[in-house]
């Protein structure tokens, strides 16, 4: 017999075929009788059809970014510009989507490709070179403007959703959030006015974006806030 | 035994509404549900307050005290899992025409998961997964052995007390309030809120708090055994404890970050705020920063 927990662990790889046959009976059955588990399928099923549907990427930046640092340090070649990697992230086909998922998938790849690229581009370069460290910077600030960029756009995609959802609130509930949005502006404008004083601080990079991928999360929470109920 | 018959066994335990004589509109529902040994109890709720106490009896029992005739109680059972939901029959009715405040008893290796807007959450005596996400409720989470994650977005604190699981906590302007934690691992984090540790760390566990405009205060023994890093962008760090400083690469200017172990260094500790002050104190200290 197996619960909940273990059908929410399986599921997946129920999906790829990859469990044994007497555990996907388990699992099958389970589903058979588990409303909970069953929309919890139906949601990861969901969410791989959307997946499928979105346009192919390039890989990360950040190994790009990586690899061309050490070939620069060691003068095998020359910077060149390069097509941006958040350009191409967004696909074309998000404004299809309903609100809801175009805010979800928004702040899902906002948030791993800013935490890619921070992974990735504030770490010390594996060659300490002066010229690099300069280079370095400024690709650092690079990517975070693009990052915001990006999470602007988030932002503006949610944004006459939310408003309109909030006109249908409790006026409790829409109060608390309206709070919490102008808090996130506040927030926002603090870390931006710290970015633009210290360029070369990478906490305060990380507070700006956070506070960024706050005021998206709370976005997606008032445009979906029926599904919190 | 199948889903049917599971209904039917549970129905038939089911005890049905004892008037109430509190309030005009009050209404009191009491259930009983026969359960495994750790189920898994979903409770949504509008408004009110809920009160999760776990035991050693393999049954649910749901106290639901209707504060209007606009909502009503459904109840979902599965196998080893309930579901108790506030239905609200008339979507613009405000909120104070939307309470219900829930007494639950439940087998302590249940794993709980609640959602309410606004009220009050209390869970206690727990040993499998808490989960709690509310808009604008104080959250009050104590004696749990599980994994613990809550979330809150309003002005209400959200407080963890002598829990041993693995503890995340996020909130936007709602202080975090953790106290004499047997956990090994802690990862918090608010926007506005303050946070504040008390009580000392476990070795070996990793303790991440990370505020941007709210004060993080940590108060521990001066046995405590740990590896500090504490950063800020604007704030300030201070400590009255004899942490031994370390060389470290100045991330910003000293009086901005401090990078240092207290005796052993056994646990590690992150502090991390954008504007808010960083107090690291000694306990039962009356020095003031």
């Amino acid at each position: 017999m197996i619960d909940c927990a273990d059908v929410k662990e399986d599921v997946s790889l129920w999906m790829d075929g990859e469990l044994d046959p007497s555990r996907a009976e388990a699992v099958e059955k389970h589903l058979e009788c588990c409303a909970g588990c069953a929309a919890f399928h139906q949601d990861l099923k969901s969410i791989r059809q959307g997946v499928e549907g979105l346009e192919p990427l390039d890989p990360p930046e950040h190994l790009w970014t990586h690899l061309r640092f050490q070939l620069e340090a060691e003068g095998l070649i020359r910077s060149k510009p390069r097509e941006s990697f958040w350009a191409a992230l967004l696909p074309k086909r998000l404004p299809d989507l309903n609100p809801a998922w175009s805010g979800a998938i928004l702040a899902l790849l906002v948030g791993i490709g800013s935490l890619l690229v921070y992974d990735s581009t504030t770490r010390s370069p594996v060659v300490p070179v002066p010229a690099v460290s300069t280079s370095h910077q400024e690709a650092v600030l690079e990517e975070l403007r693009k990052a915001e960029a990006n999470y602007r756009a988030a932002i503006e995609a949610l944004s006459a959703s939310s408003r309109k959802k909030l006109e249908s609130l409790d006026p409790v509930l829409a109060q608390v959030f309206h709070d919490n949005l102008a808090t996130m502006d506040t927030t926002l404008n603090e870390c931006k006015r710290a970015v633009e004083s210290s360029p070369e601080n990478p906490l305060a990079h990380r507070y700006l974006l956070a506070a960024y991928q706050k005021k998206v999360e709370l976005m997606h929470t008032i445009v979906t806030s029926d599904s919190l109920l | 035994m199948t889903h049917r018959q599971t209904l039917l066994t549970v129905s038939t335990a089911l005890m049905l509404a004892i008037p109430a004589t509190s309030a005009p509109h009050d209404h009191r529902e009491e259930k009983i549900f026969n359960v495994g040994d750790s189920p898994t109890i979903i409770v949504v709720n509008y408004s009110g307050l809920i009160s999760v106490e776990g035991g050693k009896n393999k049954v649910v029992t749901v106290i639901g005290m209707r504060r209007s005739e606009n909502v009503e109680i459904d109840t979902e059972v599965g196998p080893n899992r309930v579901r108790i939901t506030s239905h609200v029959m008339d979507e613009l009715a405000t909120a104070e025409n939307t309470v219900v405040d829930y007494e639950l008893y439940v087998p302590e290796r249940s794993n709980l998961e609640i959602r309410s807007n606004m009220g009050v959450v209390t869970v206690h005596n727990i040993r499998g997964q808490v989960s709690v996400d509310v808009v604008e409720a104080e959250v009050k989470v104590a004696g749990v052995e599980g994994y613990v994650n809550a979330s809150s977005i309003g002005r209400k604190a959200v407080q963890v007390t002598q829990s041993k699981g693995t503890i995340h906590a996020t909130t936007v302007t709602g202080d975090i309030v953790l106290d004499q934690l047997e956990s090994d691992n802690v990862k918090v984090n608010s926007t506005l809120g303050n946070i504040t540790y008390k009580g000392d760390f476990m070795g070996g566990g990793s303790y991440n708090l990370s505020s941007t405009d709210g004060q993080i205060s940590v108060i521990c023994d001066e046995e405590a055994s740990v590896e500090w890093e504490a950063r800020t962008v604007k704030g300030s760090i201070k400590t009255n404890l004899p942490i031994k400083s370390k060389q470290h690469r100045r991330l910003w200017r000293d009086r901005h970050s401090l990078l240092g172990t207290l005796n052993e260094g056994a646990a590690t500790v992150h502090l991390s705020t954008f504007s808010g002050p960083i107090q690291i104190k000694r306990q039962s200290s009356e020095e003031e920063f």
